[in-house]
């Protein structure tokens, strides 16, 4: 699975347009900016982020539960 | 902010395509999907890379569990000997069509996703999973004890709580236990896109509105939009009569039981 992961665009539209047309060749499974918290079956580590009115955060995790 | 959900697709080609012409005319500002791609029809490797090149996160149903794992156990709970039978057959006939690829997509698939809104200095915590927070094919029936219901979601911290896999949507609100502060959770079953089990053919998703007055604290600031829509049924039930599948599942397509 890949998954990508954006952030701190800040207005700058060229540079947003580039990063899709980046990310679409490499066929992504998922794009996103204001998610979440995923937990994943099998796997170990963390990764989180902050935004204005969301907190962004992905877990991976073991046997499906929250670490 | 529109968030749009939707579940149980069950390789139903026909019933996917048609969800994404309604969903797309509705603009929602996301897009999720709570499992189940495959099992009962003819099209998984077509629908899984129907959600995968469309970015949509999805998280893994019971059924995508087995087949990601080559199992001959789909997790589903059968009540009579006809429906194991055919439960065979068809978990049976998925594993010999689905491809490598897409199968170690579906191994890899998430558990559950959580967003946690940040709205009038509270938190907003929305969790999507398949069956509940606990286990993956657990039924959750509209008809499940007020009790019940409530424990699983504070156990999960989930203020809206959104699955699958009875294929009967609902929406259930629920006021906070006695000894929590005074508060609503809300409970949504979100329906079937492929295998809707409510007497409605139609396949069936849902819209969560979520604006910047949404609270806990008000029942009625978080809206949840039950959307049906019409898609060439006769072509997924035939598809399945054409098929080694068990001619049970076109009829129950047909009669969307």
């Amino acid at each position: 699975m890949t998954i990508a992961v954006f952030s701190d665009i800040h207005a700058n539209l060229p540079a947003l347009m580039a990063f899709f047309e980046d990310v679409a060749q490499r066929k992504a499974y998922k794009s996103f900016f204001w998610l979440t918290h995923f937990s994943f079956v099998g796997m170990g580590g963390a990764y989180r982020c902050g935004h204005k009115n969301l907190v962004c955060q992905i877990c991976v995790v073991n046997s499906g539960r929250k670490r | 902010m529109k968030i749009a959900l939707f579940s149980d697709v069950h390789a139903n080609l026909p019933a996917l395509e048609a969800f994404f012409k309604d969903v797309e005319q509705r603009k929602p500002d996301a897009i999720y999907c709570l499992g189940d791609l495959v099992g009962y029809n003819i099209w998984p490797n077509e629908v899984i890379n129907e959600v995968r090149k469309r970015g949509i996160p999805t998280i893994a149903g019971n059924y995508d569990f087995g087949i990601g794992r080559s199992s001959d156990d789909c997790g589903c709970a059968y009540k009579t000997d006809t429906e194991k039978a055919n439960g065979a057959v068809s978990i049976s006939f998925t594993n010999s069509i689905v491809h490598d690829d897409e199968r170690r997509y579906l191994r890899t698939l998430p558990a559950h996703i959580k967003v946690e809104f940040q709205l009038n200095n509270d938190k907003l915590n929305l969790l999507l999973v398949h069956g509940s927070p606990r286990k993956i094919n657990e039924y959750l029936f509209e008809d499940r004890e007020e009790k019940s219901m409530l424990r699983i979601m504070a156990d999960a911290d989930a203020d809206i709580m959104c699955f699958g896999h009875t294929h009967k949507p609902y929406h259930r609100i629920l006021p906070s236990m006695p000894e929590e502060n005074q508060h609503y959770r809300h409970a949504v079953n979100i329906g079937s896109v492929g295998k809707p089990k409510d007497g409605d053919p139609r396949g069936g998703y849902v819209i969560l509105h979520i604006n910047d007055n949404s609270s806990i604290y008000d029942k009625g600031s978080i809206q949840v939009e039950f959307v049906r829509f019409e898609y060439d049924v006769e072509k997924a039930a035939k598809a399945v009569e054409d098929s080694p599948l068990p001619d049970a599942y076109a009829e129950s397509l047909r009669k969307g039981i």
